[in-house]
């Protein structure tokens, strides 16, 4: 795979859309892919390194015609809350090339496919909305935060591959992912965001990604769904926990101490 | 609305009551390591004595046996301070061991070992898998509580899972790590007029100063592949990480929720061979007072060796002259 050898600030000094200056926008509101590649190979500095591998690109044209019929599929249904399929898509397909956690590392080999390939995808997710309500800054800026990644962890498809990195089970596959996705497509509501938000930057150094797994589960597979401030919420209540060893815990004591729902009044 | 503080008195821990060793291993091959005494071990490039070199990379598993100890004279029921009244350490408590790596999050299946039967002789093995890991590997222990205690017990370990000791971790570093310019110093190109190099901002007692290198450098030095580049670099490591030294201890003013300031600490406590603690009580003792300059000096001197011995400069360098003569 090809990197990028610039690191993060590189791209942020040259290429994030500042408001006062609408030429800078331009990057990420347009749907062109080869006019964004052309641009930012002309950037001065810019340096790559290594081979796309015809496996490489195999892989990579699959995941993007399985979005394609992600979309077609579920057409009424809002991009964000298709997050979940996202992440099956982006695990499985790339865990074909064998890739693991050490590549998630590589932030360089990531900003380089996620320019070099999901324009379209990013545009689709995080900007078509902002650009259709003439917000073109915003609509730039979003796309431009995701595909190039504002921070390193929030490269599109990086930040679907952790998604799956945390969730799948080399017992049970998919199936955890697949009933979130299920869920995230049916419920207006909920916290999904703030799940992949916390699957992605939170540590959660547990086995087998306990955690990570245990928590979806009770706050957005139960009978109650948990909204985006009580998953929020779970997730600082673990982290708040600095003496105790709950890596490991019970599903009890995460449904007991951490994964609480606040109780509504009754109108 | 007025805002109370209702202060929670923290519990009583006993810290460092099982010593944790380990050896490494690589599948199918006698290789044998042992983490020294001071609990790191740098495998990247290590060196056998038959002067094979060990790149844990091109290994698809790396084998950890851990083995555990009591600390001398230690007994087991003076555990027993450290719960309510009328429990049993043995029943109540157990030993929880794992292996980590914080860069990539990866986590090691737990092992959890009755208190009663830990003694030098038992091994406890784990498998890890070389793609799932990067840069430092970390052996972790803690006594903790299996059960909730019944009732209530001020400034007493009474919740399941609740940490009453942890035991010193072991480190292995397993890639090289880029410390310059990468993980801890902030370096990049910049206008220094007829300096080659130049660190700013060293009067700022919150940011880190940064390290600026002629522009009309930026085109060699951001290449890893020229001899003279590493040499310069090595060379310069001396002063720019002594600089570094004197901006912590005498200008910065310390903030322990600063990811770079404990970044830095960490870095002069691997290369210094000196706890954090002592590093964070040198930096809080009176600017440029008698006691915090003869700390600093301390280590200045245990830096210059440091940097020689965690980088392997000697073999570095040696192998820069080689190259040159070929």
């Amino acid at each position: 795979m090809k990197k990028y050898l610039n690191g993060l600030d590189f791209f942020k000094n040259q290429l994030a859309p500042k408001r006062e200056d609408p030429l800078t926008w331009n990057n990420f509101n347009t749907r062109d892919q080869n006019k964004l590649i052309d641009n930012i190979d002309s950037l001065q500095g810019i340096s790559v390194q290594g081979e796309l591998l015809s496996e490489e690109k195999e892989i990579i044209l699959k995941i993007k015609s399985d979005i394609k019929d992600l979309k077609i599929v579920f057409q009424d249904t809002r991009p964000d809350r298709l997050d979940m399929d996202l992440a099956i898509i982006f695990h499985k397909n790339l865990k074909k090339l064998k890739w693991g956690r050490y590549h998630a590392e590589e932030f360089g080999m990531w900003r380089w496919l996620s320019i070099n390939f999901f324009l379209t995808e990013a545009f689709w997710r995080w900007s078509e909305d902002d650009f259709n309500k003439k917000k073109f800054f915003e609509s730039s800026r979003s796309c431009y935060q995701r595909l190039v990644g504002e921070r390193n962890r929030r490269i599109l498809p990086l930040w679907y591959f952790s998604i799956g990195e945390r969730l799948y089970d080399t017992h049970f596959g998919y199936s955890l992912l697949e009933k979130l996705a299920e869920k995230c497509r049916e419920k207006a509501a909920g916290g999904f965001g703030n799940l992949n938000n916390n699957l992605n930057d939170t540590k959660l150094l547990s086995p087998n990604e306990h955690v990570a797994k245990t928590m979806s589960k009770i706050l957005l597979l139960g009978d109650k769904i948990g909204s985006n401030d009580e998953v929020a919420d779970a997730f600082k209540r673990y982290n708040g926990f600095s003496r105790r060893l709950l890596n490991y815990g019970s599903e009890v004591i995460f449904e007991k101490e951490i994964c609480l729902f606040s109780i509504k009044k009754a109108s | 609305m007025s805002e109370i503080i209702i202060p929670i008195e923290p519990y009583v821990t006993y810290n460092d009551l099982i010593k944790i060793s380990g050896r490494i291993f690589f599948n199918n091959q006698d290789i044998e390591i042992a983490i020294p005494e001071n609990r790191h071990l740098n495998l990247y490039n290590y060196e056998l004595n038959d002067s094979i070199q060990i790149i844990p990379r091109n290994h698809n598993l790396i084998i950890i046996k851990v083995s555990l100890a009591w600390k001398k004279d230690f007994q087991l029921s003076s555990l027993a301070n450290l719960l309510p009244e009328g429990e049993n350490p043995t029943e109540v408590l157990s030993f929880r061991l794992q292996v980590n790596c914080e860069k990539t999050r990866w986590c090691s299946e737990q092992k959890k070992i009755e208190l009663s039967s830990i003694n030098k002789m038992s091994l406890y093995s784990f498998e890890i898998p070389i793609d799932e890991v990067k840069n430092i590997l970390r052996i972790q222990g803690f006594i903790v509580r299996e059960f909730d205690a019944k009732g209530i017990h001020p400034n007493i370990s009474d919740s399941t899972l609740a940490i009453i000791s942890t035991s010193k971790e072991l480190s292995i570093q397993i890639d090289e790590l880029k410390e310059i310019g990468g993980e801890y110093l902030p370096i990049g190109p910049g206008n220094t007029g007829d300096l080659a190099f130049e660190i700013s901002g060293l009067d700022n007692p919150f940011e880190l100063p940064k390290i600026f290198y002629s522009e009309e450098l930026k085109e060699f030095l951001t290449r890893d592949d020229l001899t003279s580049v590493n040499s310069s670099i090595l060379t310069s490591l001396f002063y720019f990480l002594d600089r570094y030294l004197k901006w912590l201890i005498f200008t910065c003013r310390i903030d322990l929720n600063n990811k770079y300031h404990n970044s830095l600490i960490d870095l002069f406590s691997k290369y210094c061979v000196t706890p954090k603690e002592e590093i964070i009580d040198l930096i809080q003792k009176d600017k440029y007072g008698e006691a915090q300059t003869k700390g600093y000096i301390e280590l200045s001197d245990k830096l210059f060796t440091g940097i020689q011995l965690q980088n392997k400069y000697k073999r570095e360098l040696k192998i820069i002259y080689k190259s040159e003569i070929k």
